[in-house]
């Protein structure tokens, strides 16, 4: 099993992909979510979520109130706002220009073009 | 952000931390649910969840840092909102009573724009830096004599103090005289500065154009005369040609080259309108001492170094000039010199009397917002009960406060605008720098201190009596219910105080300028010993370079019999010292048949040289013997010369000095008879003691520059015009200015005085007319809530009389409260200035003690009477309160 560090903006993506996904979950399910999505090969430690969590309420992207969750625990929920559905929006086409950038690079290598890694 | 919002923050740290607590704990909580499914035990569960979420306490350290940072920004924008939120309010307030806020803007605008206005002048001509470069290490230094007195410099004394010194790093003399320009046709009289090559590195001054005197044109008989002009003589003589340097002024009829222009604005050098070099020479006589010298510290020396440098050197030049031997140096720091002791008083005592005008100001519009405060109760408790916070309610009352003494800030500062070309009018040129007075950034930032300090004086009470414990203190509800009602004797207590204060400040402000008002009107009409009334004078200048010594006498001679002629004049005479120019001669004398041995324990006295006609002209009295003759001055031996009253007296105690005999100077001087003696003139310091004067006639002493005294009928333009071309025809090459009366002279003497009195006056006036508005009003409004009462005690059968009565003697105890308490502060402040300051007091006041018994008695009676009629007036309202309507009302 391939283990990265990710990156800090890498991870507020995730967050946000996963809430636009998923409506409003608490922490607990977001780490769940990220780390199946991303087959074990991103192993967040899992704690790091939590600081990108409360930046992205700053910027006012997600917004959270307390709930239940379906184990009758107390545990706070996030939703996406509109300011981070913009926001995402935009980090995903970056992100979109940034792989197929890198795809056109390593695609100039010798072996023959072998398409988009998209 | 406030200090406050911090504090909220650091507080309600401890609900972030919980929170951000329980998040985690809920994330650990439900992946043991997990594991637990999945098989594991709860213990091991925990470990596994623990270590899957790493290190909790630094995660929770982001996250509050995270919190912290969204607080902080939510904080100002918050802080922002609530003060935009402020002042919409208060504007719409403001909007709301137009009547109110126009009284209270205006108010404002008299005490903030009488201090800024001080301010402006203060600041122009006490505490602006000299024009000069370094101005603290420049000193004014004068000879004093053996007896002590000042005098100016002797030119070889000057010449060994600049060579000899090493406290000084440099220093320049200069003298003032007359000179004629011939400019085109006409010749022009100018005033000349006669200075040395090192007082321009002396001071510090660069010219704007070409370049300073040099030290090898400054010698005598240095060839090719040269001259540099002021900027405004620059102006005068060539309009401001910028291609003036290499031009030829003919000054006294001798060609200049013009090798620089100096800048605007340099402090005394501005009265002359050209300078050229001084020439000094060791050689000339150190008994004339007519130099201004002024020298720069060098960097390592102090004041007292060089005064006991300079005073050794005074004790060398003994040895080889005895004649001088005891004379010793006085040296005084430049600002002082050129601001002065008076001036510097009269700037802060006017400030002074600006700020208690704004204080009085301030109680104004105090007591109007404390009446309307009354009327305000309902809305503060309808605020109150929605939830606003007392802080809340306060905050907005100072932002009402700020936004009203902000309008009457600018207001204050329109006045200041207008009022400073008039202010400066009145103090006319006598006042150095007064001209440079203007609404610049130092006086903007006096007048926003003006502001804030006035919102904050005049806010306070009102402030205090809403937003404290006045307002609802039993809840919202009673406030509720007071809005119904005007209760108008809530808050009577602080309104009788502020009338109180009110009347206190403006009769402390009322003494003090009735002592200096009292002080001014005695002054003018002080005794000069001289008649100023149908008199003009002309100053003529016939310099050594044209007119010899004999050529001097006989063109007076002749002007004299010229200006004799023309109808309408009565008597003509010249002088050599022009009444209250500021100029002044000195010397020493002693009686021959008791003469002392030495020169140092001679008589200082002051001399004039004037024509036989000058006593008529000036209208002295001749108290015994005879005026000059025109044969005096022209034969062998003795002089002939005219005493003083004061100098007789101080001489020939029990005798007649006619027929006495007088030396001059010194052992060695000339013999002097004395043939008449005249009364006492002072025409130098006006307020001061006449000093013993010697006269001489000019025809002993043909001095170059005078001033012609005519006394005629009528001061009318005809006889002016008259007198001007009968000079210009006997003498084509002298300059004749337009001529002034003698009056005009006088009057600008005692302008700065008359110029404080005047602002003082217009201070006291204003400060007068606010306080008995304040009387009036509180007055008013105090009838205007007790109007049921009143109602009652007419419908009881009280006589209208006798309300007038209640009415009047409750205004009239606050009144004489403040009065006594004004009178007091002003007792308490003249004792301590007498204590603390040196002659502070009796510098300011001529002939007047502050125990002034007209002041004293006439300033308390004008402020009772005064009071007393703005009470009359709603006291009266009063007595015609219909009792039904009245009690119905209620």
């Amino acid at each position: 099993m391939m283990r990265m560090d990710i990156l800090q903006g890498t991870l507020d993506v995730l967050v946000l992909r996963t809430l636009a996904a998923s409506g409003s979950i608490h922490g607990y399910q977001i780490a769940r979510t990220i780390k199946e999505r991303s087959e074990d090969v991103l192993q967040v430690e899992e704690g790091a979520l939590y600081p990108a969590l409360h930046r992205l309420e700053r910027k006012g992207w997600i917004r959270s109130q307390w709930g239940r969750s379906e184990n009758r625990r107390r545990a706070k929920f996030y939703q996406l706002t509109g300011a981070g559905r913009r926001a995402l929006q935009q980090e995903v086409s970056a992100w979109d220009r940034y792989t197929s950038a890198v795809g056109k690079v390593l695609s100039d290598v010798p072996s023959g073009p072998t398409g988009s890694t998209k | 952000m406030n200090v406050w919002s911090v504090i909220r923050s650091i507080l309600g740290r401890r609900g972030v931390e919980r929170d951000i607590a329980e998040e985690v704990e809920a994330h650990l909580q439900h992946r043991v649910d997990d594991l637990v499914a999945s098989g594991l035990s709860p213990e091991e569960a925990r470990g596994q969840a623990e270590v899957e979420f790493g290190d909790v306490e630094r995660i929770r350290r982001e996250c509050a840092a995270e919190r912290l940072q969204a607080e902080r920004s939510a904080g100002l924008s918050h802080a922002l909102d609530t003060w935009r939120q402020d002042v919409t309010y208060a504007l719409r307030q403001i909007r709301r009573s137009p009547g109110f806020a126009a009284v209270a803007i205006l108010t404002l605008a008299l005490g903030i724009g009488a201090t800024t206005t001080i301010a402006a002048v203060v600041h122009a001509v006490v505490l602006a830096p000299l024009p000069f470069a370094h101005p603290d290490r420049l000193v004014y230094v004068q000879e004093t004599t053996p007896r002590g007195d000042w005098f100016s410099v002797a030119e070889g004394n000057f010449l060994d103090w600049r060579d000899d010194t090493s406290t000084l790093a440099d220093v320049g003399a200069l003298t003032f005289r007359g000179g004629t320009v011939q400019a085109g046709s006409e010749p022009r009289r100018v005033s000349v500065a006669w200075t040395s090559a090192s007082l321009s590195r002396t001071l510090g001054v660069t010219p704007m154009l070409g370049r300073n005197i040099q030290d090898d044109e400054d010698r005598p008989g240095a060839p090719g005369p040269v001259t540099v002009l002021t900027y405004h003589g620059w102006q005068d003589l060539f309009q401001g040609d910028p291609s003036v340097v290499g031009r030829d002024v003919i000054l006294d009829g001798t060609a200049h080259t013009v090798v620089g222009v100096l800048p605007d604005g340099l402090s005394f050098l501005a009265r002359a309108d050209l300078l050229v070099p001084l020439g000094a020479s060791p050689t000339s006589d150190r008994g004339e001492h007519y130099l201004d010298v002024w020298a720069r510290l060098t960097p390592g020396s102090d004041i007292e170094a060089a005064r006991a440098e300079l005073s050794a050197l005074s004790r060398e030049i003994d040895a080889t000039h005895p004649e001088i031997a005891g004379w010793g140096v006085r040296l005084t720091a430049a600002v002082d010199q050129l601001v002065g002791p008076d001036l510097q008083r009269a700037g802060w005592v006017l400030l002074a009397a600006a700020v208690l005008l704004l204080l009085i100001a301030c109680v104004n519009v105090s007591n109007l917002l404390l009446a309307r405060s009354t009327l305000r109760r309902g809305e503060v408790g309808v605020r109150l009960a929605l939830g606003a916070g007392r802080r809340r309610i306060v905050r907005q009352l100072l932002t009402e406060s700020l936004i009203l003494s902000g309008f009457g800030g600018l207001a204050g500062l329109l006045i200041t605008v207008a009022a400073l070309p008039t202010v400066q009018r009145l103090g006319g040129d006598r006042i150095p720098r007064l001209d440079q007075a203007a609404v610049d950034p130092t006086v903007l930032v006096a007048c926003l201190a003006a502001v804030v300090v006035a919102a904050l004086l005049f806010g306070m009470v009102p402030g205090l009596d809403l937003g404290g414990r006045n307002v609802g203190s039993s809840g919202p509800v009673d406030a509720l219910r007071a809005s119904q009602r005007v209760d108008a004797s809530s808050g009577r207590g602080l309104r009788s105080a502020m009338v109180v204060s009110q009347i206190a400040l403006s009769m402390a402000l009322l003494l003090g300028t009735g002592l200096l008002v009292h002080s001014f009107l005695r002054l003018s009409s002080a005794d000069p010993g001289f008649d100023p009334e149908h008199a003009l004078t002309a100053d003529l200048s016939m310099p050594d370079a044209v007119y010899s010594p004999d050529q001097r006498r006989t063109l007076v001679a002749e002007l004299l019999d010229a200006v004799g002629r023309v109808p309408g004049v009565d008597a003509v005479g010249v002088t050599a010292v022009k009444p209250f120019s500021g100029m002044n001669l000195a010397n020493f004398t002693a009686r021959e048949d008791r003469m002392p041995a030495d020169a140092r324990d001679f008589l200082p006295i002051a001399w004039r040289v004037v024509s036989p006609g000058f006593f008529r002209a000036m209208g002295v009295k001749v108290l015994e013997g005879r005026t000059f003759r025109d044969d005096d001055g022209a034969g062998e031996g003795a002089w002939t010369v005219i005493v003083s009253k004061s100098l007789a007296r101080e001489l020939w105690p029990d005798g007649d000095p006619v027929g006495g005999t007088l030396v001059w100077g010194d052992p060695q001087g000339s013999r002097m008879r004395v043939v008449g003696v005249v009364d006492d003139v002072q025409d130098v310091h006006a307020g001061q003691e006449p000093p013993p004067l010697l006269y001489v006639p000019h025809r002993e002493m043909p001095w170059a520059a005078v001033t012609l005294v005519a006394r005629v009928h009528d001061s009318s333009a005809a006889v002016a015009a008259a007198i001007r071309s009968a000079v210009r025809r006997t003498a084509p090459g002298l300059a004749v200015p337009e001529l002034s009366s003698l009056r005009e002279d006088v009057r600008s003497a005692v302008a700065p005085r008359r110029f404080n009195a005047l602002i003082l006056g217009t201070f006291a006036g204003t400060g007068l007319l606010l306080a008995l508005v304040g009387v009036y009003g509180v007055t008013a409004f105090g009838v205007s809530g007790r109007v049921r009462e009143i109602g009652i005690r007419l419908a009881l059968g009280g006589e209208p009389e006798g309300i007038l009565r209640m009415v009047l003697a409750h205004s009239l105890r606050l009144s004489i409260l403040g009065t006594l308490m004004g009178a007091g502060l002003a007792w308490g402040t003249q004792l301590w200035l007498s204590r603390t300051t040196d002659g502070f007091l009796s510098s300011m006041l001529y002939h007047t003690q502050t125990t002034d018994l007209a002041t004293w008695v006439v300033v308390p009676a004008v402020l009772l009477g005064a009071a007393l009629v703005a009470a009359w007036i709603p006291a009266r309202r009063a007595t015609r309160v219909d009792p039904r309507e009245a009690l119905a009302d209620q």
